[in-house]
Parts: structure tokens; sequence; C-alpha cells
């Protein structure tokens, strides 16, 4: 058998390598063929001649803004350094105001006013108690008083004996 | 994948493409319109095509698929069937598409979608097996088995051809 026929065999046999289907087609698409291959010059004709058909449509492909998505990030990175520059400032020049209350008695009390009067009359108490307490104190001051006076005669008294025996 | 690798790697293969869906579809604006929505859903998983191995494969399974969902929903787009041979056409148009070229291009409009899409990305666009298969989701072995026969049948065609061009000439030269 013939290599061309042996070759068309494997070709409509679907076992035929691609090299050997280029041997064919250059072999039909040569116009120099045997007779009895007549019949399947226009196949490989039709192949070659469907490969010129190209896409005349033009293919529309959106541009890229190349830096839109570093734009964005920038936006976005920007808005936040601001946005946290504010919230750092507020904390700054404006302390949180923390809720003030008191604890009376194991009991968490709110009402400034009342916290305050209690206040008063918890002080007014212990000014009450402290003054009480320091009368024996006074006491021992007005001794101090006199007993330092008795010193200092008694002191007088000594230079003048002293003086005496010098004589 | 920027632009310039996106130019490089898929519209070159722009051809291929229309080639695939204007047989698939038989018709070539439709074609051309899957080419344009192809490259541009293409375009917009650019940044997904880095991991795909083999690129070409990829878009033309890609258009494959496109086509085939066409022909699902519209019904305008009905495959063409063995009974609308074009032996079926009128002798006026049968004059016209003498030329046996046009007419074995034909031949393989009429072959079963899978067959005509092997043999166009065979013989046409000369592909490998393995890149014929991904392409149709077939095996190596389904697509020699679909090749063989859509080349069978043509030749039968082509041979019936023969044999009827000769008893035309046998009968003239008897006359």
């Amino acid at each position: 058998m013939e290599r061309t026929d042996e070759l068309m065999e494997k070709f409509f046999a679907g076992t035929s390598t691609l090299e050997e289907e280029q041997e064919l087609k250059e072999y039909f698409l040569s116009g120099n063929i045997r007779a009895e291959h007549e019949p399947y010059r226009p196949l490989f004709m039709a192949f070659d001649s469907e490969k010129t058909a190209v896409c005349s449509g033009k293919i529309l492909i959106p541009e890229v803004k190349k830096n839109h998505h570093r734009s964005l990030w920038l936006t976005v990175g920007g808005i936040s350094a601001v946005a946290a520059s504010l919230i750092i400032a507020v904390m700054l020049f404006f302390p949180k105001e923390e809720t003030n209350y008191a604890v009376i008695h194991g009991k968490r009390i709110e009402q400034k006013e009342f916290v305050q009067k209690y206040a008063e009359t918890k002080l007014e108490k212990v000014n009450r108690l402290l003054s009480r307490n320091l009368e024996p104190m006074k006491k021992l001051e007005k001794i101090e008083t006199e007993q330092n006076a008795l010193d200092k005669l008694v002191k007088a008294q000594q230079m003048i004996d002293n003086a005496k025996k010098l004589k | 994948m920027d632009k310039a690798l996106f130019q490089k790697e898929i519209l070159t293969l722009r051809d291929k493409m229309f080639r695939l869906a204007k047989s698939i579809l038989q018709n070539k604006e439709a074609a051309e319109d899957t080419v344009q929505e192809i490259s541009l859903k293409l375009w917009e998983k650019r940044a997904e095509l880095d991991k795909v191995e083999n690129i070409q494969a990829f878009t033309l399974r890609s258009v494959r698929n496109h086509c085939l969902d066409i022909i699902k929903t519209h019904k305008y787009f009905e495959e063409l069937t063995p009974e609308s041979e074009y032996e079926d056409q009128t002798p006026h148009l049968q004059t016209e598409q003498r030329d046996m070229v046009e007419r074995i291009k034909k031949m393989i409009d009429f072959l079963p979608e899978l067959q005509r899409t092997i043999i166009r990305l065979r013989d046409v666009e000369g592909l490998e097996f393995a890149e014929i298969a991904v392409i149709t989701g077939q095996s190596e072995n389904a697509i020699r088995v679909n090749l063989s026969r859509g080349r069978q049948t043509i030749r039968e065609k082509i041979l019936n051809e023969q044999r009827k061009t000769d008893k035309t000439i046998w009968k003239e030269q008897m006359n």
C-alpha cells in the first residue's frame, strides 16, 4: 500500500497524528496528486479555505483605569486618617465625661443633690466630732503656755542669783 | 493579567473563537457577538486567567459552552438535521453550490455538533487530541471515535457525489 493510502486509512480511522495529517494536506494541496485521490482533494481544500475565515467585528475591551484602585485606596486611607485624627483630638480636648455617682451603704447613688447633702451632713458631723475631741488639747495648750511662763521666771531668777554670786 | 498580556493571549485567538462559534451556531453575526461576549467575560475574570494552564483550550471551551447555551435557549438556532440535507435544496441552489469545496463545507455543517466541532478543531485549527478533549469535555478516545465518524460520513458523501458525477458523465457520453 502506498504511503498516501496508508495515511488516508489512518486519517479516516481517526488514528493519524498531526504530522501525518499535515503531510496529507501538503500532498493534496500540491496539485500533483494521483487520479484516484482526486475526489478527496476538495476536502483538504475546504479545510484550508475555512482557516481563512476571520472575525471582522472589532472586539471592544474596556479601558483600564490604571490608578483607579490606587486612588481609591488613597482616598479611603486619607479619609480614615482624617477621621482618626479628629477622634483623637476630641478625646484629648474633651475627655470622656464619666458618669458621676457615689456609693452609699453599698448602693450606687447618682442623684447629685442627694449625694451633696449627704456629704455636707457627714462633714458637719465630722467637724463637730473634731471640735469636741480637740477640747482637751486646748487645755493642754493653756497649761503649756503657763508652764513656759514659769520656766521663764525660773530662768530669770537663776540669772539674778548668778549675778549676785559674781559680785 | 494586564491588558498587553490579555491581547497577546486571548485576543489573538479571536479568529479561532469566531470559526468555532460560527461552526456551532451556523451564523456569522451570532458568532461575532459570541467572540465579543466571551472576550469581555474573560477580561472581567482576567485575574483568574493566570491560573489557567491552557489559555487556548480554556477560551475555546468557554466559546463552545456559550454557543451550546445559545442553542438551548434560542429556538432559531436549531441544529441542522440530516432530514434537511443540502440535497433537498432546489436545483437552482445546487447549481450555485456546485463548487465541491463549498459543498464539503456544507457537508461538515450538517454533521452533529460534536463531530463538526471536533473536525474543525482538528482539521482546520490543527489542535492536539488532548486540547480538543479539554474544549469539548470528552475523553481523547471519544474524540478519536467522533472524529472518525465525522470524517467517514464526509468520505461517503464525497464518494456518492463522485459516483453521481461519473454517472452523469457516462450518460452524457452515451447520449
